[in-house]
């Protein structure tokens, strides 16, 4: 499936049902977009750079070529107008994908790591949000700085869903949750500062005649599942058949190896929990 | 020479083990070539899980409780891991 790089820098958002090996050609078909938009970016900057050489020489014409100063003048504003444009487009053009660069590189990442247990025959369907999608939650005083508040909101920017070849089905989500702190220092002056922490929340629904019943595994799951040092558990469900489990990763730079270490320490339990119903048949 | 009918035994997988079902070995990124003999089990790539297929009874009570046993694993309980799934796979109409 080839993507539509003209929507994905217009809309921000990947979104496919397809094969995942399909969805990293994907994947890698939006680097080179990417790169493309970086050359676009580039080229505008050097227009802007052009346009107020034209400026400058409107001046000279307006200093030293009296007849033709008002053409000068004309020159020296049209220049710099075009030049400002030229900039402020360059800067616009593509950015949610250059700011949003490590998402689909995650997503890469994370399907090559999933594409090795997955049915190939099976579509994923994935959801890649590629620019701010902050939902708004609340907005509260910041007591401890003048004039200080604090905003909250909360991005879903990735959402995968598949088949693994033992029958599971996999459903991730990743979230982002954003806090933005305004206040005015000692100094007078204003000040932003923005925090985030993502929530990767990873539900594994297995056939029950493989892995028989998944509760007895919640206590040892607890205790062997490892991760990374900024990565903390919120939340562990084993149920009859399915287990949940959320983990808030403070350092996005931990976030692929916090998804790895998810879905092995889940499946360490599962892969317990099919011998223990091996030995039962 | 490898048979035409021939198919790889070798165990593949990042999470779980599953067959290779590869029809040559040549170039495989899996046994480098039938260098290795488990390619599953001798992954290193495993971030913090260096025994992987190993546990420990006194890390999974409940899962000792239900097994009635020690959960010291045999060859046999390995091979479990893989047939019922070639099962499944075989089994087209299956979810």
């Amino acid at each position: 499936m080839a993507i539509d790089a003209e929507k994905l820098r217009t809309g921000g958002v990947y979104e496919a049902q397809a094969p995942l090996e399909s969805v990293l050609a994907d994947a890698g078909d939006i680097d080179k977009a990417e790169q493309q938009f970086a050359r676009v970016r580039k080229r505008k900057l050097r227009q802007g750079f052009l346009s107020l050489g034209v400026g400058v020489l409107g001046v000279v014409l307006a200093v030293f070529a009296e007849p033709l100063s008002l053409v000068g003048v004309l020159l020296l504003i049209a220049g710099i107008v075009l030049a400002v444009l030229l900039w402020v487009s360059a800067y616009r053009y593509g950015r949610n994908l250059k700011t949003y660069r490590w998402r689909f590189e995650l997503l890469g990442r994370l399907g090559a790591s999933l594409q090795q247990d997955s049915d190939p025959k099976v579509p994923v369907t994935v959801s890649l949000g590629l620019k701010d999608r902050g939902r708004f939650l609340k907005e509260e005083v910041w007591p401890e700085r003048k004039r200080g508040k604090q905003r909250y909101s909360e991005d879903d920017w990735l959402s995968i869903e598949g088949r693994f070849l033992d029958g599971t089905q996999f459903t991730e989500t990743i979230q982002e949750l954003i806090r933005k702190r305004t206040y005015v220092n000692p100094r007078g002056k204003s000040k932003v500062k923005y925090r985030s922490r993502h929530f990767i929340s990873v539900r594994l629904s297995c056939p029950k005649d493989l892995y028989g019943e998944l509760r007895p595994l919640e206590e040892g799951l607890k205790k062997t599942l490892r991760l990374p040092a900024s990565a903390t558990v919120r939340g562990l469900k084993v149920g009859g058949k399915a287990v949940f489990l959320k983990v808030r990763v403070d350092q996005a730079a931990d976030l692929p190896q916090a998804n790895a270490m998810m879905y092995l320490g889940l499946y360490r339990a599962l892969n317990l929990a099919r011998q223990l119903q091996g030995r039962q048949k | 020479m490898t048979p035409s009918d021939w198919t790889c035994p070798r165990r593949i997988g990042f999470l779980f083990p599953h067959p290779c079902g590869r029809t040559s070995p040549i170039g495989c990124p899996e046994c480098q070539n039938g260098q290795i003999e488990d390619p599953y089990a001798q992954r290193t790539d495993r971030e913090g899980y260096d025994n992987y297929g190993d546990y420990d009874s006194a890390d999974w009570p409940g899962a000792a409780g239900a097994a009635g046993a020690p959960l010291d694993f045999t060859e046999a309980d390995g091979e479990n891991l893989v047939k019922p799934e070639e099962e499944f796979e075989g089994d087209l109409t299956a979810s």
